[in-house]
């Protein structure tokens, strides 16, 4: 019985029937540059800093989050306002050491740092992947709208 | 007695693609037969031990999803429960988050094996199962990204809890998956377990006995593959493992084919591990109501004052255990993967000592090899399923 079920290649004709039948089903394979899988609500991107609805910061430089980072990415710097009060002048994430663990998001007392769903920030000059305020608060106005259509 | 005199040296690794990263092997030959071998390792020493010292214990965790960077969940798992025992909450931890660590833990056990049978058959040959294990592989990792919100290194687990409560797309999505991942597991199965080129690769090679393989303290499939039914799972139940009724598949053989079935079974118990914990789930919080140990809900954080000064307490003194040490230990999808730490009651710890399953089980490879084929070498080492970055740290 073994040899003949050995003979008759049952074993291979198995195997074969199921690649054959894989043939037919639709494919699953995502063509990558050009057809994206958006990414999931709670998906880790790139940072973003989020603005108050009358156009002020909502940072207010308390330094938790670089406190939590555990690779030391986040660093501030700030000074004394108007009003005595502390003010942010520039925020730096250095996106080459970042690990997108979201702990300075969880950190954050005044939800001012978020995550983008922004994945794809490859650049040519190592130097701009240290975001500063100014792209900070753009990409922030991006994760703004798209969290409102997220809502919606 | 003598050693027998070689008549090549061969260098095979540390780029050679199926030796999992990369392991390097000295391989002495006599003709087509390895009468020696030796390993050498450490090629992807990042100095995470060390790197752990320096860190408060809540910013341990993201630098241990990359310790095993296929199984960051079991990894976290380890290191969450040693915390807890030195904290002493153990018990403190709500039921709903404990049934999550086991469900992640268990969708970890079966992505993690998935990539070892992908790419184990590939090195054997047999591209078409590659394929598909990593279309089902594609499909677990969804689901780590819909509920932890990254795919590979998850960062799920907290001290005292999960880091978020199971969204309703992530339960939907998961009781599809495990409807229909047993069927795959089938044709997995059918086109590997009979099949004659299978057989003769994986039939009789890389025999470890059931007493060499406790005496080199080699633990996870690769043991109960030789007939041992250790399994830290049933031996010291963790989370809730103690009221899941489950098998642990035992092969008596030892060898690579009984390797690929103890796994293959672990996957389909896995399935039923999930199943059971989604039926007995209950409702409820999954953050331990401590906020010594875990940052308070945002809602106090953004509204009341108590809430604002205990985050900022627990954010920059992070949590502080007594003095003393412990030994915590999950059942990777590797083997025994345990944490020793060593506090000394400020908020870093002292020393920590990570029990790699991976480098314990192929320290018995010098050994192993000899006497097989060379093309046996890949087979074998393909079948204990190291992982470099766990090897080296």
């Amino acid at each position: 019985m073994n040899l003949l079920k050995k003979a008759a290649f049952t074993d291979l004709l198995k195997g074969m029937k199921i690649t054959l039948k894989t043939m037919f089903k639709p494919t699953v394979t995502v063509h990558y540059p050009f057809e994206k899988v958006p990414p999931r609500k709670r998906f880790r991107g790139i940072h973003a800093l989020k603005l108050n609805p009358d156009g002020s910061y909502r940072c207010e430089a308390c330094y938790l989050c670089a406190e939590m980072c555990p690779s030391n990415v986040i660093d501030m710097e700030m000074t004394e306002g108007e009003n005595g009060e502390k003010e942010l002048v520039d925020f730096t994430v250095d996106l080459t050491r970042c690990l997108f663990c979201g702990l300075c998001v969880e950190a954050c007392p005044r939800d001012a740092i978020v995550m983008t769903d922004i994945y794809e920030f490859s650049q040519y000059d190592i130097k701009k992947l240290v975001l500063h305020k100014e792209d900070l608060l753009e990409l922030g106005r991006y994760y703004q709208k798209w969290e409102r259509e997220r809502e919606r | 007695m003598e050693k027998e005199r070689a008549d090549l040296i061969l260098n095979m690794g540390p780029q050679h693609p199926s030796t999992h990263g990369v392991l390097r092997l000295v391989l002495e030959l006599k003709g087509e037969k390895i009468v020696g071998a030796d390993s050498i390792i450490g090629y992807v020493h990042r100095g995470v031990e060390k790197l752990a010292e320096n860190r408060k214990y809540m910013q341990i965790l993201p630098v241990f999803d990359r310790v095993d960077y296929v199984s960051a969940n079991t990894n976290e798992l380890g290191f969450v429960l040693a915390v807890e025992k030195l904290l002493g909450i153990e018990d403190k931890v709500p039921r709903r988050a404990q049934f999550l660590r086991v469900i992640m833990a268990e969708l970890t056990r079966i992505s993690s094996h998935l990539i070892w049978l992908g790419t184990h058959a590939l090195e054997l040959g047999a591209m078409s199962v590659f394929l598909y294990a990593f279309r089902e592989r594609e499909k677990v990792l969804d689901l780590f990204e819909e509920i932890a919100g990254g795919r590979l290194h998850t960062g799920y687990m907290r001290i005292g809890g999960v880091a978020a409560d199971a969204t309703e797309k992530f339960l939907e999505e998961l009781n599809e998956f495990l409807e229909l991942f047993p069927l795959k597991l089938d044709e997995y199965e059918d086109l590997l377990s009979e099949n004659r080129i299978w057989l003769s690769r994986t039939k009789g090679v890389g025999i470890i006995d059931k007493e060499t393989a406790i005496n080199w303290g080699i633990t996870g499939p690769t043991l109960r593959a030789a007939g041992c039914d250790y399994d830290v799972r049933k031996y010291y139940p963790y989370c809730v493992y103690g009221e899941i009724d489950f098998k642990v598949p035992v092969y008596h053989n030892g060898d690579v084919y009984d390797r690929y079935k103890v796994r293959m079974d672990e996957m389909r118990e896995s399935v039923k591990i999930i199943k059971e914990c989604l039926s007995k789930m209950p409702q409820g919080p999954v953050q331990i109501e401590d906020t010594t140990v875990i940052l308070p809900p945002k809602e106090e954080v953004y509204n009341t004052m108590v809430g604002l000064i205990q985050h900022f307490e627990l954010v920059i003194h992070g949590l502080t255990p007594p003095k003393g040490e412990v030994y915590a230990a999950v059942e990777g999808p590797r083997g025994e993967l345990g944490y020793y730490i060593v506090s000394d009651g400020t908020n870093k710890p002292y020393r920590l000592r990570i029990r790699p399953p991976s480098l314990i089980n192929i320290s018995i490879l010098p050994e192993l090899l000899k006497g097989h084929y060379v093309a046996d070498v890949i087979s074998i080492i393909g079948s204990l399923d190291p992982l470099m970055g766990e090897v080296d740290r």
